[in-house]
């Protein structure tokens, strides 16, 4: 199991890690998100907007050194205390300025910050904060040891793959996305707290570790996420899907579908036509647009999207119409019925 | 890349009974959450799906228009010719044509024509078409003889479609004169 590794070296075993040099040590993105307890799409999001990449490569994967690591603990904690994004970029970028002229070793630092201006501190003295000034301080000799901690708890396997064995390296990023979907598969659609979806998670955040640029993977992590009430999580996941593969139909139907799940019926709209414009018959268009238009009182719209996705869905073969498809259309004809009273009325 | 959508969101029994007990009042409310599409497996290939009007589509919507032109010439101009502008107006209701096309001739089909003909050519040349005599009358100048520019835009209201085009053309002297 890879949990840190020391460049360029094979990873060394969590023992290890917590006696090597923080500047030796690099950090999987899973290994921070387990620190910092942030979502693994979220850091990946980051890192694909130039927000805080990680800074090191070994092979093809990259990694989070531990100046990385002081960066993405100031970004949390700024965003935490409701800085905009573009203040804590600049903040960042002050950091990453002062950061290499520094001459004691990192863990004896202290960080704070004021405003935009992130301050460095090379003596011991312990800085006072004080409200609306001061947002945050800590020091990155605690970061060290936390990081040591975190590392030296190897992830339970049953969050990871349920073998006992958490992840087999041999495997590609596709064969995790795979077992992901096969996790999914398994779900019953009912508890977003299933172990089946946990299990499916860990494997699409584990092909995503080994190729992040695996569009497929974002979109299911995304749905996944939606499905257990993490919106902005599932947000950023079909962003990503979409940056990958600007094309990709199902992160392109997510998106509308998030923006209507959370009160945004013009989004959504535009969201969905733009998918037929692409896939002129596409079931969740026509569905999504059918309510949309509903809750925007453009009822003849709404009535002419139901009907094609009625028709759609009839035209199905029988393998193809799974019961939440069969549920939505036994819906839609209802109320296209209903639709279509009201307005010869 | 592209497999059938998979969504496990499920409408509460109190939505179905919703819809049983006032059929006659449509809201969102009533149909369950659209559901979270998957990729399922990488697909080998994918299809790029193009919409254009059918050849005869326009022939057949342009013979059940109702129009209506209006020009004026432009007051105050002197030097470099006169110009002359003319508003077309087509209306095209997109139900009265349901018997000549296969597809359902209601809202979301309007919608998508108003898309397709607001970048059509043969739209734009067939109002030129219709401004011309106007134009021509104005400046009292051969239809033939004229260049005229015109911008054209198309939407939907519901089954209806709606054209409008600002046309322009410039009576200059030196024209005038060579005719």
């Amino acid at each position: 199991m890879t949990r840190a590794i020391s460049k360029p070296t094979i990873p060394p075993a969590p023992a290890e890690v917590s006696a090597e040099s923080p500047q030796g040590t690099l950090y999987s993105v899973r290994d921070v998100a387990r620190l910092f307890d942030v979502q693994e799409s979220r850091l990946r999001y980051w890192a694909q907007t130039g927000f805080i990449r990680p800074s090191q490569r070994v092979g093809e994967r990259t990694f989070y050194d531990f100046r990385d690591l002081i960066a993405v603990k100031v970004a949390r904690e700024l965003l935490g205390a409701g800085l905009s994004l573009q203040r804590v970029r600049r903040a960042l970028d002050a950091l990453r300025t002062k950061l290499p002229e520094v001459s004691a070793p990192l863990s004896r630092l202290r960080i704070r910050c004021e405003h935009d201006a992130v301050i460095v501190e090379e003596s011991e003295r312990t800085f006072e904060a004080s409200t609306g000034q001061v947002l945050l301080g800590f020091s990155v000799e605690s970061l060290q040891q936390e990081a040591a901690s975190v590392l030296a708890f190897p992830v339970a396997p049953a969050a990871a793959d349920g073998d006992g064995s958490p992840y087999d390296d041999d495997e590609s990023a596709y064969e995790w996305f795979l077992r992901g979907s096969e996790h999914e598969a398994a779900w019953d659609g009912e508890d977003p707290g299933d172990p089946t979806l946990e299990a499916a998670r860990a494997a699409y955040e584990r092909a995503l570790e080994l190729d992040p640029a695996l569009a497929p993977a974002y979109t299911n992590l995304g749905a996944l996420l939606a499905a257990q009430g993490d919106l902005d999580g599932a947000r950023d996941c079909f962003d990503q899907a979409l940056a990958f593969d600007s094309e990709q139909p199902e992160a392109r139907a997510n998106l509308a579908s998030l923006a209507l799940q959370t009160g945004d019926p013009e989004t959504a709209i535009a969201g969905y036509r733009q998918l037929l414009r692409q896939v002129p018959d596409s079931l969740e268009a026509h569905y999504g647009l059918g309510r949309a238009y509903l809750e925007v009182g453009v009822k003849a719209q709404a009535l002419a999207h139901l009907a094609r996705f009625c028709d759609a869905f009839d035209r199905l073969a029988e393998g193809e119409r799974d019961p939440s498809l069969r549920q939505r259309r036994a819906h839609a004809g209802a109320a296209a019925e209903a639709l279509r009273r009201e307005l010869r009325g | 890349m592209s497999t059938p959508p998979r969504a496990k969101v499920r409408a509460s029994s109190a939505v179905a009974a919703s819809i049983a007990a006032t059929p006659d009042v449509p809201s969102p409310g009533l149909l369950p959450a659209p559901g979270w599409s998957h990729v399922r497996r990488i697909a080998l290939f994918r299809r790029e799906v193009r919409e254009v009007l059918a050849p005869h589509a326009l022939d057949l919507l342009w013979s059940r228009r109702e129009e209506m032109i209006e020009g004026s010439r432009e007051l105050g101009r002197k030097a470099e010719g006169e110009r002359y502008f003319a508003s077309v107006m087509v209306t095209i209701e997109l139900r009265r044509c349901e018997a000549l096309f296969a597809e359902p001739c209601d809202a979301a089909t309007a919608t998508l024509l108003a898309e397709l003909l607001g970048r059509s050519r043969a739209l734009h040349d067939r109002l030129v078409a219709l401004v011309r005599p106007e134009l021509a009358g104005l400046s009292a100048r051969p239809a033939e003889t004229l260049e005229i520019s015109l911008e054209h835009r198309v939407r939907a209201d519901d089954t209806c479609l709606l054209i409008d085009g600002d046309a322009m053309t410039i009576a200059s002297p030196t024209a005038s004169r060579l005719r």
